[in-house]
């Protein structure tokens, strides 16, 4: 049995999220390049704390919509929030028992990962292209301690029983 | 198991897309009902930057803005001066390709566009604007602005389309530079302030500050459109080509609004 309060802010804080990365969108050239995917980062709040397979499906339908946003090849994000999102939901009674501090670097070494093996496959496979490393990472991670920190306190993860479940 | 088999699954769901997407145009009808259906959430999103302009508006003094507003007049009445020797200078033009037996050269309308959404990465420098199929856009119209070319469209829909710059990596375009006359072929290198322009001889007189324009060739561009300047050259003497540098013209960092003109369709050649 879904509790209103979370659905209630799955379903408030997921369209804030596509629409504020649809605005660093067009903020500017300079903005653009700094600012992180609010929505992958909600995502990944959620990840930790819904098990539930409708979650994938969400998931996958948002990485369409974002592909459109961002004039990609279909599959692209969806596979990717995919892979976070199962990564995450097998990771999550791990997650459970340690501290905010040790989730925090959890999600950050991952948004590491992500964006290195990014970076590698750019390198290897097209033509060498340099793609920065060190500004996504930062703003990622200053992204998900933003957004930890909102909504920590309303859906704490320290819980002993899924969210949703 | 549950999980490795919704891995798979969906693991499959999203090569297919990929492969279907990358290899086909099935999915364009697809991408452009999505990009309809999200155009009132983007232009939604666009109240910060409108909420910006306004406080910057408002905080300019009133006299400042009178003044802006007399200078604007001044500039006005000075491009519709130019604007008048244009159409003379255009009229002389036709005359002169009626005597020579020239094919007449269709002059393309332009619509103003604004930017709504811009991605900018090292793969792709694309923006989205607000006019489609509706009002005249075409796949391949060129995008240029006070200044010089920006780009061109590569997706349209009926109201907004997607369109490439010219400092996309996966951009490129056919130049000519003057007063050399050596053409070559201008490529992005994802950056906003450079472009590579490739396939140009050693030997080609070319020095840094020479202009970059659009020779025609392709058949997209239109031919004398200004792209860019000259920057560095380099030769090292053992290679076939020079290694040239160029910065657009386009105001591409600051763009909000730009021109949008159909393809050429008719070569400028008898």
């Amino acid at each position: 049995m879904r509790s209103g309060s979370e659905s209630f802010g799955l379903v408030i804080t997921i369209p804030l999220a596509f629409v504020a990365t649809i605005m660093s969108h067009n903020q500017g050239f300079a903005m653009t390049s700094l600012l992180p995917d609010w929505l992958s980062l909600v995502i990944i709040f959620w990840a930790m704390r819904i098990t539930g397979q409708w979650y994938l499906w969400l998931v996958f339908g948002l990485g369409l919509l974002q592909d459109t946003i961002n004039n990609e090849i279909y599959g692209y994000t969806s596979i990717l929030y995919v892979i976070i999102t199962l990564l995450l939901q097998n990771a999550r009674l791990r997650l459970l028992v340690v501290s905010p501090v040790t989730q925090m670097v959890f999600v950050f070494s991952m948004i590491f990962v992500f964006q290195g093996l990014e970076f590698l496959t750019f390198r290897l496979i097209r033509n060498g292209v340099n793609l920065p490393l060190v500004t996504p990472v930062l703003s990622a991670c200053a992204g998900w301690w933003l957004v930890d920190a909102l909504l920590r306190p309303v859906y704490p993860l320290a819980q002993k029983k899924d969210l949703f479940s | 198991m549950r999980r490795r088999f919704a891995f798979m699954f969906f693991l499959g769901l999203a090569g297919a897309l990929l492969l279907l997407d990358y290899n086909t145009q099935w999915l364009d009808p697809v991408r452009r009902y999505f990009s309809n259906l999200l155009l009132p959430t983007i232009h939604m999103s666009r109240w910060s930057v409108d909420m910006k302009d306004q406080a910057h508006l408002q905080s300019l003094p009133k006299e400042e803005l009178i003044q802006q507003l007399v200078r604007l007049e001044a500039r006005a009445a000075g491009r519709a001066f130019e604007l008048q020797r244009l159409n003379q200078l255009i009229a002389e033009n036709a005359r002169l390709r009626d005597v020579l037996e020239l094919r007449e050269v269709q002059q393309q309308p332009v619509v103003v566009a604004q930017v709504l959404l811009t991605r900018i990465q090292p793969l792709a420098h694309k923006i989205f604007i607000d006019k489609g199929l509706a009002d005249g856009v075409q796949e391949n119209s060129i995008l240029f602005d006070a200044k010089g070319v920006m780009g061109q469209v590569h997706e349209v829909s009926e109201h907004q389309s997607w369109a490439t710059l010219i400092t996309d990596p996966q951009h490129a375009m056919p130049v000519e530079l003057m007063p050399s006359g050596a053409r070559g072929v201008l490529a992005g290198v994802a950056s906003l302030t450079e472009l590579r322009l490739q396939y140009v001889p050693e030997t080609s007189p070319v020095v840094a500050g020479d202009q970059v324009m659009t020779s025609g060739f392709g058949g997209r561009f239109p031919v004398g459109y200004p792209v860019g300047v000259v920057t560095k050259v380099s030769t090292s003497g053992e290679q076939s080509f020079a290694d040239i540098q160029v910065t657009p013209l386009a105001a591409l960092s600051t763009m909000r609004f730009v021109l949008v003109m159909a393809p050429v369709s008719v070569a400028e050649t008898p």
